[in-house]
């Protein structure tokens, strides 16, 4: 069974700044699932008409079945690494 | 499949086939059993590409370019995959218009599974490297 991130790794380092951030994503995935499902439930009605009204344009289907897939997008971030390295700038993102 | 070499002999010694018989059916059989290996031997490969890296090196003289490594998730790809099929049919008009553009004439509605596994597979067995003036890319699957 695959788990989402529980880690983010944040680094960013130039001539002026050093940035370092161990974010820990366990803590805040329970805060964030509740936030959502408040904001699911108040932005219902809004989507529904929005649904409605973008039938016509063919953009019901991408509104509905989105969230599900950009939700199984950020569960499949686990193991990501984006690692640039310039002449004074590092910026470097983990997900561990 | 030793099952099937052994009927093979049995019907030699029977006499019920002739040497010539048994011999090709025997070399049927082998490369039936071939067809099996390499079949089980992809699907092995399959699932074993966790991920793909792309890695950008600056040449010499081009210090100043961005050293880039990036780790990808096979799954994070697959799930990507998906969402392509989300996307609004003018939008998908236009992606096509634009790869078309490029050369890259496929309808991005029709990527599926399928497409990535093939991708990640060739990936792990062959590395993609651009050697260009400034920066040497690879791209490969692990």
């Amino acid at each position: 069974m695959s788990w989402p991130p529980y880690l983010l790794k944040l680094r960013i380092k130039n001539s002026s700044h050093n940035f370092g951030l161990w974010l820990p994503l366990f803590l805040i995935w329970p805060i964030v699932l509740v936030c959502l499902l408040s904001v699911f439930i108040i932005l219902l009605p809004f989507a529904l008409l929005t649904v409605i009204f973008t039938w016509q344009l063919g953009w019901c289907y991408p509104v509905i079945m989105g969230i599900p897939a950009i939700c199984r997008v950020l569960w499949n971030l686990k193991g990501m690494i984006v690692d640039v390295n310039g002449r004074d700038e590092h910026v470097q993102v983990e997900f561990h | 499949m030793d099952e099937n070499k052994n009927k093979i002999l049995q019907m030699l010694s029977e006499g019920k086939i002739s040497v010539e018989e048994a011999s090709r059916l025997l070399y049927l059989v082998g490369e039936e059993s071939k067809t099996d290996t390499s079949d089980n031997s992809i699907r092995k490969s399959k699932s074993n590409a966790k991920y793909l890296y792309v890695k950008v090196s600056p040449k010499e003289g081009h210090q100043d370019a961005e050293r880039v490594n990036v780790r990808i998730p096979v799954s994070l790809v697959r799930a990507g995959m998906k969402l392509t099929a989300l996307m609004p049919p003018e939008v998908a008009d236009n992606v096509n218009k634009a790869m078309k553009d490029k050369g890259m004439g496929f309808d991005i509605r029709n990527l599926d599974n399928n497409f990535i596994e093939q991708l990640v597979n060739a990936l792990k067995d062959e590395e993609i490297e651009i050697d260009s003036e400034e920066a040497l890319i690879k791209v490969y699957a692990d």
